[in-house]
């Protein structure tokens, strides 16, 4: 049998993918290279890219063994992020299209939320469930890494926006900031135990 | 913490996988037990030494 231990390297080079990945439709966004349909259909095929390159990717660096547990999450995760897509441009184009007032512009407001508090249940489980208590401990040490970078980026722009020398944070991008540093910090952590 | 686990393993001629599969862990875990960089829970470390047949002590050794 050939080496094929994962090596740190192998999962910084699949981290730096998925950072590149994460940073395109932020990119859509700002420099919004397609308008209406073009831009829905420029979101979906990101979604199913990302979705593939994280499964895919994952899967040949644990050498195609996934534990049922991590099926599981990955499962979830999949569900939450279709919901999610379809909750965020279902609530664009309400927007979009209608004037909305009262309690219905708070649904739809809130809406693509919901599915990103079904990601927060989905981690919380597999922690909760993950057998391998190793691989758990590298979550969790991950997961600190996503807070720490959280709390570092918001603490000082909070108090930059104070000062008004920059605008108020966007909060909502808190959640994606702290999965980015949970996926990035894995290979530093991952090669300590090597 | 230092241990035997590599020599074990090689006694009974299994790879790291087969050890994995054993202990229900995946290859990962293994390795970073075997290299000592990390002490497997009270639970796991029973499960060990039921496998190999021996007292966890015999096992692992303290450094202290």
């Amino acid at each position: 049998m050939t080496q094929t231990m994962p090596t740190w390297t192998k999962w910084a080079l699949f981290a730096a993918g998925a950072v590149a990945l994460a940073a395109i439709p932020f990119w859509l966004q700002l420099a919004r290279p397609f308008s209406g349909p073009a831009m829905v259909i420029a979101i979906l095929a990101w979604v199913a890219v990302y979705t593939a390159y994280m499964f895919v990717g994952t899967a040949r660096l644990k050498g195609g063994k996934i534990g049922p547990v991590m099926k599981r999450y990955r499962r979830r995760l999949v569900v939450s992020m279709l919901a999610y897509t379809a909750a965020l441009l279902g609530s664009l184009s309400l927007f979009r299209g209608a004037h909305l007032d009262g309690p219905l512009l708070w649904i739809v407001a809130a809406a693509p939320a919901v599915p990103i508090l079904g990601v927060l249940l989905a981690m919380g489980l597999y922690l909760k469930e993950e057998p391998d208590e190793f691989e758990r401990r590298i979550h969790v040490e991950a997961m600190l890494w996503g807070l720490g970078a959280v709390l570092a980026v918001t603490t000082v722009w909070g108090f930059l926006s104070n000062a008004n020398v920059v605008p108020a944070p966007p909060l909502f991008l808190v959640f994606p900031l702290f999965c980015l540093a949970w996926g990035f910090s894995q290979p530093f952590i991952r090669r300590r135990y090597q | 913490m230092k241990n035997r686990l590599k020599v074990l393993r090689a006694e009974r001629d299994w790879s790291q996988a087969d050890l994995a599969d054993r202990l229900e862990v995946s290859r990962q875990t293994v390795n970073a037990l075997e290299t000592g960089k990390y002490d497997p829970s009270l639970p796991l470390a029973f499960k060990i030494a039921r496998l190999f047949g021996q007292p966890i002590e015999a096992i692992f050794q303290d450094e202290a």
